[in-house]
């Protein structure tokens, strides 16, 4: 295993090497001591190391200030530069909103540009970008950023740290191999028919690398196959074994291949054996049994499993890549990360260094002779100079509304006047969606700054599963109230008909053992009933309207200490369309 | 360092966004054009590409989501202050005044820069009151050409409608298309290994000259747009598609009337048809229907076209 991932890593990091096109490495399940370690190794005789983490700002990336005896200027930084170097991001799920912004304009750009405190610098991007993530963060990652990393390797069990790493340069003065049709054709079919121009240039690129490493002039096919295999699109033996290889076959869940599509909602259960690949959400560690490579099944003969983390929308909630909303709502938040500047109105937050840079530029003319002058004298400093930090700021409203697929009703019509409210109060909206394909047996969340994201409009139209983790629901909107509150005020939105038939531990473990009984809506409640400690939330249960078994709504918005409402009543509803609150 | 571009004569496939950017050139009063679509599409490379054909070889000025104000608004030339010469630097919005702004990831971009391109772009004035300098009335004028990722969440309303016209765009699926592209990229990239290593390339060279010769063809209907005849059943059928589909305001009837014009134009044509409204309605209309604006997506269905066919018959 030590010995397999340590090839694969070196393989990578020698492709990298080899074509400046492929400068974006993701090594998935390196602890972050060693891809600094690897990065360095990697660095040496190659270029400059640029290390980012979660303090990376704007300012640090793409300007410099440098001091003369004249005084300062304000120099390209470290990415804004047109040579080799290296940015060594030791855990992307950690990397801060400037780092991820700098990631997805600079990573793999023809052309990147900096705009900054009257700098302006076009150049053509030529950093490779190594990194790490844990798998199970893979897929908190924006699909935008993750596309910018076109390598995806593999690289858990790599015990020995970055020391038995091989990695390879090519032999000095080879111009780069060509891409003949046959290898083309055959990149393309790996890549899989709903791949896109970038993993097919990915694939072609490392083959490409792969032919060069060893000297030849041309890729063939062979090194197509390698290159797949590398980049976990590929399972099946190495060459010289015999067997055919083919494209990897996708993980189904195990109990969605016999859906019969139609009908009410029906439990779920699995045959034997079979294990359901765990989500990104770590729903409590001591219950949670470890996720298995996406890919490994069963009887799988040897080949690598398939590395690349999912390119769809997932079930985790994804890291943004927008700024917060500027605070500019009376008070200003200072609780959050600084993230920025912005100009001081008072002497409230002040950031001390950029107020001083910002004083610097304009020292020769409010001092003529300043920077010659001895001894030295304080600058000369003025209202306009003043800088403040400016805060991850939280929103002033979280909405939580949890969608319950299974209910028989027409969400969007009944939604409507809660998703305008929604919208006209700006407030920043988790959705948490139950009842749905995929993996039925758990909840999935998606957390986004306002009601325009797609994604909303993507899940309200989403058709109905075979069952409804409703606890497992109400559990991930108990977490993200925790974590939004005090800071926010919030409202938390139920839309459900009651009937939760999964239980906790089955949401947890990926297995439904049956008999279930009640134990998905005694879950459901007890869960509900922590979330009315919860200090300032309200809650609304929406109910889909009349049918049998319509008391569980009531007992669960008992349990919220929440409001029942009926959706399409209007009595709920002001003349405005809005809901009355 | 010279930075190279593939020719945009050398483009795979994406003609509609092809379309779009000569629209936006042969009628700059269209106002823009907005290009959203999914990862690794080529939306960035064909705006640059389009750039450097119809703007002598100069990439466009490009807003980025790192830019602070000053570059935006223009400010103090900071070399020139720090020795004691007061020179003022045109921020990028002068830059790019009479030509293209590009703005790359338009939809991650802060929102206090939104609100100045917005306040900009409605009035068509520049006001730079900032760090002592006094300019309250610069005329700035600009083709507004902005790329996204829907994943990555909408536009705010207001500047979804600064767009004169939006593009979605789409990944080639096909087998054979995907493996041109890959192909060309490939060659791109050996061809300019050996212009920098020999001098030249003729293949790049070959796809230049094709540029040159397409430029010639755009700025010929670009001389003639303004001739070009609107009948008044034209104007009918632009306000009755437009009702048709809902759309909020009236730019998507003005849009609409002046890339059909456009498409007049290139096609050397002195008078629009019905065939010119059906094919410029579509990028006028779908950002401004009400679900647009609620985030519910951006796209142009089979459905549509047949409605949109139906109407542009009965003109």
């Amino acid at each position: 295993m030590t010995g397999a991932a340590s090839e694969r890593v070196g393989t990578a990091l020698s492709c990298a090497a080899a074509d400046d096109r492929l400068s974006g490495v993701l090594f998935l399940g390196m602890p972050p001591r060693t891809l600094v370690e690897v990065a360095r190794r990697f660095a040496d005789g190659f270029g400059p190391l640029v290390v980012l983490g979660a303090a990376t700002t704007d300012d640090g990336l793409w300007t410099a200030v440098d001091a003369t005896r004249d005084g300062l200027r304000i120099v390209p930084g470290r990415l804004a530069a047109d040579r080799p170097a290296v940015a060594a991001v030791p855990d992307l799920a950690r990397l801060s909103l400037a780092g991820r912004r700098a990631a997805v304009s600079a990573l793999g750009a023809d052309v990147a540009h900096v705009e900054r405190h009257g700098l302006s610098v076009a150049w053509r991007p030529r950093t490779r970008w190594l990194a790490a993530c844990a798998r199970a963060d893979a897929a908190r990652l924006p699909p935008h950023l993750l596309d910018r990393f076109p390598l995806r390797i593999d690289a858990a069990g790599l015990a020995d740290g970055a020391r038995g790493v091989p990695i390879h340069r090519p032999p000095a003065g080879l111009p780069v191999p060509a891409l003949p049709e046959d290898a083309a054709a055959r990149a393309v079919e790996l890549a899989g028919p709903d791949a896109g121009a970038r993993t097919d240039l990915a694939l072609a690129r490392t083959a490409r690398a792969i032919a060069a490493l060893r000297g030849a002039g041309a890729a063939t096919p062979a090194d197509v196959d390698e290159a797949a295999r590398l980049l976990g699109l590929l399972t099946g033996p190495g060459p010289g074994s015999g067997a055919a290889a083919g494209p990897a076959d996708p993980v189904e869940p195990a109990g969605t291949a016999d859906a019969a599509g139609d009908g009410p909602p029906r439990l779920v259960t699995e045959p034997a054996g079979a294990v359901i690949p765990a989500t990104a959400e770590a729903l409590d560690p001591a219950v949670t049994e470890p996720a298995p490579l996406a890919g490994a099944s069963p009887g799988a003969t040897g080949g690598t499993a398939r590395a690349r983390p999912d390119d769809g929308p997932g079930d985790a909630e994804r890291l943004p890549l927008r700024a917060p909303l500027a605070p500019g709502r009376g008070r200003r938040d200072t609780r959050g990360p600084s993230i920025g500047t912005v100009r001081a109105t008072d002497l409230h937050d002040l950031a001390i260094v950029p107020t001083l840079l910002a004083a610097a530029r304009f020292q020769a003319v409010r001092c003529p002779g300043h920077h010659a002058a001895r001894p030295p004298h304080p600058l000369h400093l003025a209202a306009a100079d003043l800088r403040a930090h400016r805060r991850a700021a939280r929103p002033p409203l979280m909405a939580v509304l949890l969608l319950d697929h299974t209910a028989g009703a027409d969400w969007p019509d009944a939604l409507a006047p809660y998703l305008h409210w929604m919208y006209t109060a700006r407030a920043a909206v988790g959705l948490i969606e139950v009842g749905t394909g995929g993996d039925e047996l758990r909840a999935r969340l998606l957390t986004t700054r306002n009601l325009l994201d797609p994604r909303v409009a993507d899940a309200l139209d989403r058709p109905p599963g075979r069952a409804t983790p409703l606890a497992h629901g109400l559990l991930l909107a108990e977490r993200l109230l925790r974590r939004e509150l005090p800071a926010a005020d919030a409202v938390l939105l139920v839309a459900t008909d009651g009937r939760g038939n999964v239980p906790l531990s089955a949401s947890r473990t990926g297995r439904l053992v049956p008999p279930v009984s009640t134990q998905g809506v005694d879950d459901a409640l007890a869960v509900a009933a922590r979330i009315r400690r919860l200090p300032g939330v309200r809650s609304v249960v929406l109910d889909p309207g009349p049918r049998p078994q319509r008391f569980l709504t009531a007992r669960l918005a008992e349990a919220l200490g929440a409001e029942l409402r009926s959706a399409g009543d209007p009595r709920d509803t002001g003349p405005a369309g809005e809901p009355e609150w | 360092m010279t930075i190279e571009i593939l020719p945009y004569s050398r483009i795979v496939g994406q003609r509609p966004l092809l379309r779009a950017l000569e629209l936006c050139f042969v009628a700059p009063s269209i106002g823009g054009l907005l290009i959203t679509g999914e990862r690794g599409t080529a939306k960035s490379t064909t705006v640059r590409a389009f750039s450097r054909m119809a703007h002598g070889g100069a990439l466009p000025v490009t807003l980025p989501i790192n830019a602070t104000d000053d570059r935006v608004l223009g400010g103090w030339d900071v070399d020139a202050l720090m020795r004691g010469a007061p020179e003022r630097q045109p921020g990028l919005l002068e830059q790019a005044n009479g030509g293209l702004l590009y703005v790359d990831e338009v939809n991650l971009l802060d929102d206090h820069v939104v609100d100045i391109i917005l306040d900009v772009a409605s009035t068509g004035v520049l006001v730079v009151q900032r760090e002592g300098l006094d300019l309250p009335d610069v005329p700035v004028s600009f083709t507004l050409v902005g790329t996204m990722n829907p994943e990555e969440g909408g536009l705010r309303p207001q500047l979804l409608d600064r767009f004169g016209m939006v593009v979605p765009v789409t990944a080639e699926h096909g087998a054979a298309e995907r493996q041109e592209i890959l192909l060309t990229v490939l060659r791109f990239e050996r061809e300019c290994a050996r212009a920098a290593a020999d001098g030249g390339s003729p293949w790049l060279e070959e796809g230049r000259a094709r540029d040159r010769r397409l430029m010639d063809r755009l700025a010929a209907a670009r001389d003639a747009w303004p001739g070009v005849e609107f009948p008044p059943a034209m104007a009918a059928l632009c306000a009755r598609v437009a009702e048709a589909f809902g759309a909020v305001g009236h730019r998507a009837e003005a849009v609409t009337a002046r890339a059909a014009m456009a498409l007049a134009a290139l096609d050397g044509r002195r008078e629009v048809t019905a065939a010119d409204v059906a094919e410029a309605a579509p990028y006028a209309l779908p950002h401004r229907r009400p679900d647009a604006a609620h985030g519910d997506g951006i796209g142009w269905t089979g459905e549509d076209a047949r409605r949109l066919a139906a109407l542009a018959a009965q003109a």
